[in-house]
């Protein structure tokens, strides 16, 4: 089950503007992705490009996830921004702009439910949670953002991204964050408590309210992946 | 994304990265004519890998170029392109060097962003100097760097005690006291009066005056972490520690839910960018100046996690209470301790043997030991008493004879990783130096069937043929009277191409480039300043220079640090390229990446910062074995 928000901080609410975050999922023969995008403001296209890369991360995750499963990191780091780039640059093409135009940050997770592996891309200073038995872990870092954030069109991406095979057993859920929702979710460096007890019993719907109850100036999104068995018996 | 934060696209690339980017697209004719001649000797198989080194290097220069062309095309190519020679790209380099060295911030930049950044809105004082802010928040949340001790006298009665960790508390009352002509009881409620003129007297001040338990310890400290000055002896340090503390800053414990916050961490804005080997700092009048005073080398070690002291701190910095509290809570137990830890071991409990184990134990154990059942969260979140216990089973607290003269903080400071990781440059040099000078090196070779004296004697022979510094420009020169020609040449250069490519050009700047020239020299050749020879031009040339470089000389654990570790790298770097000719023909950006490889190896395993385009002494340090392998063709 997925479970995604994605909202207009106050600063783009009060220009007039619209969310610059992207959320996507997909699933197929076991496999599932979840994506967000957090686009750069600054950036004319920066909504199309988050659009645009989460998407494309999201399908290549897909269609190649056997590859990427098996890949060493390096690699799965130059394919996967190599295709994002190549998709913002055709828009670009089309739309006669510069690639730069489109911008944005981008974290993508993969979990395979039959080996049992989690692939985790993160680029930017977007969050990666891991909830399982109670305890919520941090899956992938955001990235050091001090003297500016690395992007989808930044040079040398691919050797700024981090890449993180896991295993996906005793995950129960995992949460993408944005900066905007994450920095809502945490008194500087620590979960807080209230937030640590909603994401460890997976209430997603009080998370939702939680940060829409929050003064938050930045865009703030995130996309959680429910990987919890539903309980029952098939019936024919 | 929040547009006020920026971000490094290819239009918006920071300072930081741009020198390195810079560096990168400088490719002489001779690195490409070597791509070409590797394409033309390429098979079939290996073509498409020849092809993608090539295309690289284009790329980097900014030349545009088809695919799945032939090699006739390619060289045309690089045929008609304008491309410099290396003697060019040298030129060029020290150009970009100078156009850029201003980018990097100095210790007192790091200061005022991490200020600007932590300061509280609410704080009225934004606009004040760095100084005056950093003091302010002393005296606010620290309460002056004092705080209350209980005590119980005779008759069991509970009485305080006002315990004062750095003077100055009666100086500043008592220059408002002048200044506002009324009396002064409480600092905080008079913050706005305070001036930057309250430092003055520092100017005039005895050495021991600004001691810590002098009456301006606390301009002292403040004035010195505002500008980038460490001092010896473990004082930066300790201060450190209390500007985390009234600053509220963080420590990445690791436990679960917690992420490093880059903007508050302690260890990733103190001790990666702020109290490092920055060359940036020999440009601030005080280095120039006093140069005794001042710490020249920075360790780079970062948090000391075998240090108890250190350990206190970070356990009250991750604490919830307020910042008066820390501080009385750190100094108080730090204080204590090695008197517990006598006690205890004299009750036969439990407690560690002097000498064991190193920091790499304790940074495991407090860092990354969850597998041993122990986190440094869990060693966080103990009470006060498991806390201390903690520390008397697994630390060292108190002093071992002949220890006297030692500080807390200076307690435990040898990096043994760090020093085994140098010696092992060293031994790996030796051969190189033995095999440059035609001698044959047996495998294995450790000088074995020698006698420690003996040993240490012929390792020091060798060593001392690596004293040749900088090898990109003879910085010694520039200070000799009879190569003032020298250095007006540089000058005369670097006006012509600030001229051409429309850069303000300032004689002082280059003064300043050409000081900080001479500090990185310092750390990778002579130590002794030359001064203009006596002999006729073929003495010079035959006798051997007998100074050493201090970096190759490290004799203990204690004073092994981050850039002697590069320097030794450096040479060992280039002597082995002396011998293999296959290096010899890199662009800058590979050598960079190749030189990175080899010695972050060695920096990871000392915990070390790994090298980075951001530190211009790394930079400045590739840079010269780009040269010098160069230079080794013509």
């Amino acid at each position: 089950m997925v479970i995604q928000l994605s909202r207009a901080g106050t600063h783009h609410q009060e220009q007039g503007e619209e969310n610059q975050d992207a959320v996507c999922s997909g699933s197929a023969k076991g496999i599932c992705v979840i994506s967000l995008a957090d686009g750069v403001s600054a950036c004319g296209e920066a909504r199309c490009g988050a659009e645009i890369a989460s998407r494309a991360i999201t399908d290549l995750l897909l269609k190649k996830s056997g590859y990427f499963l098996t890949f060493d990191q390096d690699k799965i780091a130059r394919f996967a921004l190599d295709h994002i780039l190549w998709e913002l640059s055709r828009r670009a093409k089309e739309e006669q702009k510069a690639v730069e135009d489109y911008s944005s940050t981008v974290t993508s997770v993969l979990v395979d439910r039959k080996s049992r592996k989690m692939l985790c891309f993160n680029l930017g200073d977007s969050m990666v949670l891991a909830v399982g038995n109670g305890v919520c872990r941090v899956a992938a870092m955001p990235s050091d953002s001090r003297e500016g954030c690395c992007v989808t069109t930044t040079k040398h991406a691919a050797s700024l991204a981090s890449v993180r095979l896991l295993d996906s057993g005793g995950v129960e859920s995992v949460i993408l964050c944005s900066d905007g929702a994450w920095r809502q979710m945490f008194d500087k460096n620590r979960l807080k408590p209230e937030v640590a007890s909603l994401l460890t019993h997976h209430e997603y719907q009080r998370l939702k309210e939680f940060l829409t109850g929050q003064d938050c100036f930045d865009d703030y999104s995130f996309i959680a992946l429910d990987l919890r068995q539903r309980k029952g018996r098939r019936t024919a | 994304m929040n547009e006020r934060k920026g971000t490094i696209t290819r239009r918006m690339e920071s300072a930081f990265y741009g020198l390195q980017q810079e560096f990168r697209a400088l490719c002489s004719a001779e690195d490409f004519e070597q791509k070409l001649a590797a394409l033309g000797s390429a098979s079939a198989s290996e073509r498409p890998s020849r092809l993608r080194n090539l295309f690289d290097l284009l790329e980097l220069c900014g030349i545009p170029y088809e695919m799945g062309k032939d090699n006739a095309y390619y060289e045309r190519l690089v045929h008609q392109a304008h491309l410099l020679s290396f003697s060019e790209v040298e030129d060029r380099m020290l150009y970009t060097l100078y156009a850029h060295f201003q980018d990097y911030p100095s210790p007192e930049e790091y200061m005022t962003r991490i200020v600007d950044r932590l300061a509280s809105t609410k704080d009225p004082w934004g606009s004040d100097t760095l100084r005056l802010r950093i003091l302010k928040q002393f005296i606010r949340y620290g309460d002056c760097l004092t705080y209350q001790r209980d005590w119980v006298d005779e008759t069991g009665a509970v009485k305080q005690k006002k315990v004062t960790l750095y003077g100055g508390e009666a100086y500043l009352k008592k220059y408002l006291r002048e200044k506002t002509k009324a009396a002064v009881k409480n600092l905080d409620q008079h913050l706005e009066e305070i001036g930057d003129d309250v430092f003055d007297v520092l100017k005039e001040a005895t050495k021991a005056q600004k001691k810590p338990s002098g009456p301006y310890g606390l301009l002292k400290i403040v004035d010195d972490l505002a500008s980038g000055q460490f001092r010896t002896g473990g004082g930066t340090k300790k201060s450190l520690y209390l500007f985390a503390i009234v600053y509220g800053m963080t420590y990445d414990s690791g436990r679960d839910g917690s992420v490093i916050d880059y903007s508050t961490d302690i260890e990733k804005n103190l001790f990666c960018d702020y109290y490092t080997n920055n060359l940036m700092r020999f440009l601030t009048q005080a280095y120039q100046q006093k140069s005794c005073e001042f710490e020249q080398d920075p360790s780079g070690q970062g948090i000391n996690y075998k240090n108890y002291a250190e350990m206190i701190y970070l356990y009250y910095l991750t604490q919830d209470l307020s910042p008066q509290e820390k501080i009385k809570g750190a100094s108080e137990m730090i204080a204590a301790m090695p008197d517990i830890q006598r006690q205890r071991r004299e009750q036969g409990e439990q407690s560690i043997e002097p000498g064991e184990p190193g920091t790499a134990f304790y940074r495991k154990k407090f860092k990354h030991s969850a597998q041993e059942g122990l986190f440094s969260e869990d060693i966080l979140s103990l009470p006060e008493e498991g806390f201390v216990r903690f520390l008397c089973e697994n630390y060292r607290c108190g002093l071992e004879d002949g220890e006297n003269a030692l500080g807390e903080l200076q307690l435990e400071s040898e990096q043994r990783s760090a020093f085994h990781a140098y010696e092992e440059i060293l031994t790996k040099l030796i051969p190189q130096l033995k095999k440059a000078a035609g001698q044959a090196v047996e495998p294995g070779y450790d000088f074995s069937s020698l006698s420690e004296e003996e040993k240490r004697a012929q390792r020091d022979s060798w060593l001392s043929k690596c004293n040749y510094g900088l090898w990109f420009t003879d910085v010694a020169a520039f200070r000799k009277e009879n190569y003032g020609q020298k250095r007006q040449e540089l000058y005369r250069k670097l006006q012509e191409m600030c001229q051409k490519e429309e850069r303000p050009y300032s004689g002082e700047l280059v003064d300043s480039f050409i000081t900080l020239l001479f500090a990185l020299n310092r750390f990778m050749g002579r130590a002794a300043e030359e001064k203009e020879s006596t002999q006729t031009k073929e003495q010079e040339w035959t006798e051997t220079s007998r100074a050493k470089t201090k970096a190759l000389y490290v004799s203990s654990a204690r004073d092994v640090t981050r850039t002697s570790m590069i320097v030794a790298y450096y040479y060992y770097y280039n002597a082995f390229h002396e011998q293999d000719g296959r290096e010899r023909w890199k662009s800058f950006d590979e050598v960079f990446r190749s030189f990175s490889e080899g010695v972050n190896r060695y920096l990871e395993r000392a915990y070390y910062q790994p090298l980075s385009g951001r530190n211009i002494l790394d930079v400045l340090i590739v840079f010269s074995a780009y040269a010098y392998i160069h230079d080794l063709m013509f």
